[in-house]
């Protein structure tokens, strides 16, 4: 039964073809996005000639061609290259799989920064006058209110305060 | 002569006409277009056209990326 191939041997899975002045790398475009393969040519261009080609759909070839005065060795560069193009692949897909817990801790961290709601943005929020003023628990009832003295006939003490003196 | 054949789903239209702007003063460049590809010619009788237009294709690359990663 042959084995199952493993996301890392599949993402080293890279065709070189290598002459004395440079080498050209084939990629497979689902297993390396476009966006990394930039990522990586662009950190390159430094020190090599890149050139990017479509050999064929699917694959996208990477030439590099090291400037002069670059002494480094072609298999080197290749290794680098193989090492930024994984590095750029894999944050890109750490990116991908959390990016909603992102968004989520960036938009608290801005409306944090934001301050507190002001009277405007209250009243743009749709509390109307009867949700406004719910008081269940009876905390906004005045102490006057609340203490005030019974009328005659309901009976001397009221609770507590001053009205039971 | 040389010739670079850049891919289009590679490299940025926009790109290349800045980069083509900017190594006009320094070589002749030729532009054509397919459905697939830029065709660009470079060449000078006092530079290496090699390297030119390695210079050039360096310069679109850096700046299809850069426009990239605005869009």
């Amino acid at each position: 039964m042959p084995r199952a191939v493993t996301l890392a041997e599949r993402l080293s899975e890279i065709t070189v073809h290598r002459s004395d002045a440079e080498l050209v790398l084939e990629l497979d475009e689902t297993l390396y996005p476009k966006d990394a393969i930039y990522g990586s040519a662009y950190v390159f261009i430094d020190r090599c000639y890149v050139l990017l080609d479509r050999p064929r759909a699917g694959r996208i070839s990477v030439r590099l061609k090291p400037k002069p005065g670059v002494t480094r060795a072609l298999d080197d560069l290749a290794g680098e290259f193989e090492n930024e193009l994984l590095g750029q692949a894999w944050r890109r897909l750490i990116l991908e799989e959390n990016r909603e817990l992102i968004e989520s801790v960036t938009t608290r961290a801005l409306s944090g920064a934001a301050g507190p709601p002001g009277l405007d943005e209250l009243l743009q929020m749709g509390a109307d006058e009867d949700a406004a003023f719910d008081d269940p628990l009876g905390i906004a009832v005045s102490w006057e209110e609340k203490y005030k003295k019974r009328a005659a006939g309901e009976g001397g003490g009221g609770e507590g305060g001053a009205g039971s003196k | 002569m040389i010739e670079l054949r850049l891919h289009r789903e590679l490299y940025l239209e926009e790109a290349l006409a800045q980069a083509i702007d900017l190594y006009r003063e320094h070589a002749h460049i030729e532009r054509q277009s397919t459905e697939e590809v830029f065709l660009v010619r470079v060449s000078s009788d006092t530079l290496d056209e090699r390297e030119v237009a390695d210079e050039l294709a360096n310069y679109v690359l850096g700046a299809t990326v850069e426009l990239s990663q605005k869009r």
